[in-house]
């Protein structure tokens, strides 16, 4: 807390405007502002003013994108371009409407929220409650609650139940990439991926969706057309090109080391994140729950904490770190 | 009493006939003359702080009526701002009295019409009693803003430091 107050002293924010920075500075789930990102956004935006648009680009974004992932396994899906992962999850919503939709605690709040808005049966998955045929299991890997890798051997049960699954891997990019990614289950139905985890370009809202070679919805109708966003399209496709998938992974997995070293905090698969014990708890999902308007006792939510802002003030950090006992 | 320090800044406008005034706090003259649009001034203290600002060159003289008895010139100003430690007090302001030398009282007004004198009572450090006065409402009714205040206090020292 003491160092979220740091950041906004030395930003010369009054208590008042401190009070609130701190209290959400190290939530959520922002992408790294990496300055040669950036640049690189920037110049892809003026160079797309300057070029004849065609279609190839869109294109060339999303057939080269499982290549930039890495995982061979993605060539048993179609891919289509995704406005984010969340085109993906409404198309999978609204594909398996009369499912009754599934995931575990601590996944992402906004199928919570789409579930809970629309009147859609859904439920957490318990011991009590188990997956049963006729669910549809949403799915973070890694989870949304740590960033963390673990084993996905619920696929079997899905495969023999005969539920769909739909796989979000936004924060894949932010990791190591070692993981289980056969994905040879035909119970998979979608797997989503975003650049907004990654990197800070989440209002362009860039993503690729790989679907069950059988799904011909209405998101993969406009990929077919080329009915997308070709300036989002363009800078995926510029920063696929010019960065690795493990790009800010290989930056920050030291500073991300250092960071939960100093502050007792695990880390996460995920380099965005930290995962802090009950002395965490004023960076909860309190303040998440409340912008979703949804009232989960915070208990249930580890305390995921963002590391963005530490990352964005590391000079700050490594004075913090010279003068301030642990 | 020796404390820290307030910073304490004033700001009038329409003023007319250039009135004259006084800033006291505790009864300890800060300023006196000119009614300028901006007044600042500093003091030294711990705790409470009544803070004064006296009309001193009014006189009977300064009023002009027509044959109705409607005022047609007048010596007047207004206060329009106070600011603490760079903390404007926005509506606190009106959270004081202005007390005629008549002895009427006039709550709420920052209208230096009669000759008396304008009073507010704050205290230092103005920021703990800021944030009580105005609820939160920067961050809804969160509690311990006290533990919070203590660790924008201490990054404030901390900056200085590193």
């Amino acid at each position: 807390m003491l160092f979220s107050y740091l950041i906004a002293a030395n930003k010369g924010m009054s208590f008042a405007d401190a009070r609130h920075y701190a209290r959400y500075a190290l939530q959520g789930s922002r992408a790294i502002p990496d300055h040669s990102v950036h640049n690189t956004v920037t110049e892809a935006i003026r160079e797309y003013s300057n070029i004849p648009v065609t279609f190839d680009h869109l294109n060339s974004f999303v057939e080269r994108f499982k290549d930039w992932l890495g995982i061979p396994a993605l060539n048993h899906f179609d891919a289509d371009f995704s406005s984010g992962t969340t085109q993906a999850f409404d198309s999978f919503y609204f594909r398996h409407r009369y499912k009754k939709f599934r995931c575990y605690i601590g996944e992402y709040f906004y199928h919570l929220k789409n579930w809970e808005s629309n009147n859609v049966e859904w439920s957490f998955i318990t011991k009590e409650n188990p997956l049963t045929e006729g669910d549809a299991l949403v799915l973070s890997y890694p989870f949304c609650d740590t960033g963390n890798f673990y084993n996905i051997n619920v696929l079997e049960e899905c495969c023999s139940k005969n539920i769909p699954v739909l796989l979000d891997m936004c924060y894949y990019p932010l990791t190591n990439n070692d993981c289980d990614s056969d994905f040879n289950y035909k119970c998979i139905d979608t797997i989503a991926f975003s650049l907004s985890k990654v990197f800070p370009v989440a209002n362009y809202r860039i993503g690729v969706r790989y679907t069950n070679k059988n799904v011909y919805d209405g998101q993969k109708l406009h990929h077919s057309i080329n009915y997308n966003n070709m300036l989002s399209a363009f800078i995926g496709l510029r920063l696929i090109d010019k960065y690795s998938v493990s790009y800010i992974y290989d930056i920050y997995k030291h500073k991300q080391k250092d960071i939960c070293n100093f502050f007792k905090l695990i880390p996460s698969d995920s380099v965005l994140f930290g995962i802090g014990d009950e002395s965490w708890d004023i960076y909860s999902r309190r303040n998440l729950l409340s912008v979703y308007q949804l009232t989960y006792d915070t208990s249930m939510f580890c305390n995921r904490i963002c590391l963005n802002p530490i990352y964005e003030h590391w000079n700050l950090y490594e004075r913090f770190k010279n003068v301030y006992p642990t | 009493m020796k404390g820290s320090k307030m910073y304490i800044q004033l700001e009038f406008d329409e003023i007319n006939k250039s009135p004259e005034c006084a800033v006291y706090a505790n009864n300890e003259l800060l300023y006196t003359g000119q009614v300028m649009n901006n007044i600042n001034v500093n003091y030294e203290t711990q705790g409470s702080v009544e803070l004064a600002i006296e009309f001193t060159n009014k006189s009977p003289r300064d009023t002009l009526v027509d044959s109705k008895g409607i005022i047609v010139e007048d010596k007047n100003f207004t206060l329009t701002k106070i600011t603490i430690d760079y903390y404007d007090l926005e509506e606190l302001v009106w959270e004081s009295n202005y007390v005629a030398n008549d002895g009427n009282v006039y709550p709420s007004c920052l209208f230096f019409g009669p000759p008396g004198k304008f009073i507010i009572n704050l205290e230092n450090p103005i920021l703990p009693w800021f944030v009580q006065k105005t609820k939160h409402k920067y961050n809804g009714d969160l509690p311990n803003w006290e533990e919070d205040y203590r660790y924008y206090y201490t990054a404030c020292n901390l900056l200085k430091q590193i």
